[in-house]
């Protein structure tokens, strides 16, 4: 079980790394997470989307509506140029502190 | 047998869009922000669907999934403090505007009643404004605090449906008080210069359409997806809100009632030459505008610092206050000085020649009942404060 202060800490880079992929919507980065954390990151709708309207308001992804093939309505999200750098500062910092964990556990670090 | 029968009772559509509609009236969620949630649950209910859940069970659960819109509207607020100060500055401009238009429409009226049948009823005309005028605006506030009034108010919230039909409901409420005032029962004397008649105007406009203007500005559709088939759908939630928009309404009215009072003496104090003939010190416009000017200046205040926290990004707790001793001696202490500073104006400002004792004075505001505005309204806030453990939950 993760901790609450560490959810939140981590879902900045998460969903700006999901977006990174493709533009995509709630529902979508929420399942994406469940998934690739095998269900240990369980994101409720409250936590996910007041991040995603910060995110849009500090102007690192941008939203838009749109119908999906189904005919259902879904707000989009993607990622811009701003977000992307970001991301990159978000992503050396992660790794940095992910490298000082493993140096200090004598596992495999990565290179940044 | 039974679950059958509340299965095809169910009806999906419909408790999506209660759902939405309860979502979307929480201070915090916006209408776009109620679509989007919205949207998210239906992809939800579509996967479970496909489960083979029946409509009911996937509701709930999905419902679950997502959240309570009491929940999301916490998690929110906590993104956005100012929507809620937005919600709530919003309601205290609407009750002020509502409790003047209410006041022009009424008052006249009820002097005239109290003329006509002045054989039948002997009652002192102040008495009978504050039992006609003011006992129905807090018997109104406590049914719709307790939920009791808003399935019979459907016109009154289709008149929220939009800016622009608010904007027409509240100059139409106003133009029938203003009609009211001049040409109603014991209308008011018009003055003997046309420039004085107009000033007189702008002065009785003045109070209602400033924060009818402010109520304006700060509107947020939140019922664009009402519809009229959704009557009896989330009672209780909406009773909390109601609860909440009530108690912002009472708050706002004490404050600017409470102003009104000391202002008055203040200004008085200031500008007053105690000559009958000129009794002011300054030209009657200027007059006219320094009043007002001061008279909402409580609204006013509010909605400059939510201007300006608003430019500068900065935030604001978005708790309420909470019913605990602090409360139940600022409100009354208040409400005290309030009173107090009422006797003491019309000590100072009584009519020549008239020699009363503060004693006099004083039994006659207790007798004509005219505690009863002040009291109820601080009676009405401490009932509806949050309790600390509701407080406990909304802090954030």
């Amino acid at each position: 079980m993760i901790t609450k202060d560490l959810v939140a800490a981590s879902s900045r880079p998460l969903v700006l790394s999901i977006l990174a992929e493709g533009e995509s919507y709630g529902y979508e980065i929420t399942r994406k997470v469940r998934d690739l954390s095998e269900g240990e990151l369980e994101w409720t709708d409250g936590m996910l989307y007041p991040v995603l309207h910060r995110l849009e308001r500090q102007e690192l992804v941008v939203s838009e509506w749109k119908q999906s093939e189904t005919g259902r309505e879904r707000k989009y999200y993607r990622l811009s140029s701003n977000g992307r750098r970001s991301l990159e500062a978000e992503r050396r910092q992660w790794l940095t502190v992910h490298n000082t964990l493993c140096k200090i556990w004598k596992t495999k670090t990565v290179s940044i | 047998m039974q679950d059958m029968e509340n299965q095809n009772r169910f009806d999906l559509e419909r408790a999506v869009l209660a759902w939405k509609q309860d979502c979307a009236s929480r201070p915090g969620i916006s209408f776009d922000d109620a679509r989007e949630l919205e949207s998210d649950l239906r992809e939800r209910l579509a996967d479970l669907l496909k489960q083979g859940l029946t409509e009911m069970e996937a509701f709930h659960t999905a419902v679950r999934q997502v959240g309570s819109p009491g929940e999301l509207a916490r998690e929110f607020a906590r993104e956005n403090p100012l929507a809620v100060w937005r919600e709530r500055l919003f309601w205290m401009a609407l009750a002020s505007f509502a409790l003047s238009v209410w006041g022009l429409t009424t008052n006249g009226m009820i002097s005239w009643l109290v003329w006509e049948f002045r054989e039948l009823v002997r009652l002192p005309s102040m008495t009978s404004l504050i039992l006609g005028g003011h006992l129905p605006v807090l018997i109104v506030a406590v049914l719709l605090a307790t939920g009791r009034l808003q399935n019979r108010l459907r016109g009154f919230q289709s008149c929220l449906r939009s800016r622009r039909r608010l904007a027409l409901t509240g100059a139409g409420c106003l133009l029938a008080g203003m009609l009211m005032t001049f040409f109603g029962p014991s209308e008011m004397q018009l003055q003997e210069t046309p420039l004085l008649t107009v000033l007189l105007l702008l002065d009785v406009l003045a109070r209602p359409l400033v924060p009818l203007v402010l109520a304006v500005f700060l509107f947020r559709p939140t019922s664009a997806c009402e519809s009229s088939d959704l009557s009896n759908a989330g009672n209780s939630a909406s009773t909390t809100i109601w609860r909440e928009r009530v108690f912002w309404m009472a708050v706002g009215i004490l404050l600017v009632d409470f102003w009104q009072i000391v202002s008055q003496f203040g200004f008085a104090a200031l500008f007053s030459t105690g000559d009958v003939n000129r009794p002011y010190h300054v030209a009657p416009l200027v007059l006219m505008g320094v009043y007002q000017l001061i008279h909402l200046s409580p609204l006013l205040v509010i909605a400059l610092c939510y201007r300006r926290s608003m430019r500068a990004d900065r935030t604001f707790s978005v708790t309420a206050p909470a019913r605990t001793t602090a409360l139940f001696f600022l409100v009354p202490a208040l409400v005290l000085a309030w009173v107090g500073f009422y006797l003491w104006s019309s000590f100072f400002w009584r009519p020549p020649g008239i020699s009363w004792a503060w004693g006099g004075i004083l039994l006659q505001y207790i007798t004509t009942f005219q505690w009863l505005w002040p009291a109820g309204l601080a009676a009405l806030i401490l009932w509806l404060a949050p309790k600390r453990s509701e407080r406990d939950q909304l802090a954030i």
